[in-house]
């Protein structure tokens, strides 16, 4: 018998992985079923997370995207040869995914973005905006994920009802 | 990319044009007065610069004395924002390990306003004002976007001199109030 029991606890002992491994895998499952297009598409874009270089125009520039807050936000950082320096901030806010641009413009746009079918983009478009739009403001953003580098494409609304944009083709150097 | 190119044509040019054209028309006449917003905006910037101190947490007293905290805070976006971020001294970044909370600062019409990316997950959103005397920036809490459980409710600023000022920052666990009171002195 007490083999018998040492028996049936061993083939428990055997179970207990296996089975907390099937729990862990039912919750990994269920979580990866749940988890919502807004984080699946925050989740894309923290992939960036680095040390970007491109040119813009003929000069350099750097973006720089930081995960902070505990992984709840996505910090973007564009820096040219002046003084603009704008900065993105990236975070889930219910189901949408939101960016809010600071821009060196003064205002801050407000988009929400959506992961593509294939993963291979992420589309943000204009919600609003603070702030005066005097000299116009960004609405539209588009990241597009080319092997193991990116480009973004910034679209800016002009006060005079016109669009112009700009497209960033970066190399990852950290 | 408008900032960094585009923009410079149209947005900066224009933003030239317009301050020259603003100030042939009023070429005799003197620039408006600062709005108290815009002052105390100009006092926060003042703090721009790495800084370095302890935190003491009354109410978590194993939270008082150990690494001291190290703060950043860099004018951006052409003046028009001050970023604000903490993070464990001497620790590298990394947000599955540390907290490094990001505090936006900016002026919102009249109202100094900040935006707190907090590693709790939501967003507070506070206004400002500046002391009569102009040693300190309190802020008060506006709304708070994401979940409100656990929230960072009020922060005050206190510049001591150019290279000390102290942050006290109170977060709510529910209904309890945590308050986190840094002493920071400039590094750079």
């Amino acid at each position: 018998m007490e083999s018998s029991k040492e028996e049936t606890l061993k083939e428990n002992e055997n179970e207990i992985p296996s089975l907390y491994a099937d729990r862990c895998s039912d919750v990994a499952l269920h979580q990866a079923l749940a988890q919502s297009d807004a984080q699946k598409s925050f989740d894309k874009l923290k992939t960036l997370a680095g040390s970007w270089e491109g040119r813009f125009e003929g000069k350099p520039l750097q973006v720089s995207l930081r995960v902070t807050s505990m992984g709840n936000a996505l910090m973007h950082e564009m820096k040219g040869d002046g003084p603009e320096d704008p900065i993105t901030m990236f975070n889930v806010d219910g189901e949408r995914l939101l960016l809010t641009h600071y821009c060196d413009a003064g205002n801050r746009p407000r988009m929400v973005g959506k992961v593509s079918p294939d993963g291979k983009t992420v589309e943000f478009e204009f919600l609003d905006v603070s702030g005066s739009t005097q000299y116009g403001h960004m609405q539209h953003v588009v990241f597009n994920f080319i092997d193991s580098d990116h480009t973004e494409k910034w679209e800016f609304a002009m006060a005079a009802g016109k669009t112009e944009g700009g497209l960033l083709d970066l190399r990852r150097t950290k | 990319m408008k900032s960094l190119r585009l923009m410079l044509p149209v947005v900066l040019m224009s933003l030239s044009s317009m301050t020259l054209a603003q100030s042939d028309a009023h070429k005799s006449s003197v620039a408006p007065a600062p709005s108290e917003a815009q002052k105390s905006f100009e006092t926060m910037k003042n703090l721009a610069g790495e800084w370095e101190g302890p935190v003491s947490v009354p109410e978590v007293p194993e939270m008082s004395g150990g690494k001291p905290m190290h703060a950043t805070m860099r004018v951006t976006s052409r003046g028009h924002v001050l970023v604000h971020e903490f993070q464990e001294a001497g620790t590298p970044l990394d947000a599955t390990k540390y907290d490094h909370p990001v505090t936006m600062l900016y002026l919102d019409g009249e109202q100094l306003t900040l935006v707190h990316y907090c590693d709790a997950g939501n967003r507070p959103r506070m206004t400002g004002k500046m002391s009569p005397d102009g040693k300190t920036v309190e802020f008060e809490l506006k709304d708070i976007s994401g979940s409100t459980e656990h929230h960072m409710h009020h922060g005050v600023f206190t510049i001591i001199d150019a290279n000390h000022h102290t942050e006290d920052w109170t977060f709510m666990m529910k209904d309890k109030p945590i308050h986190a009171h840094f002493d920071l002195h400039r590094t750079n």
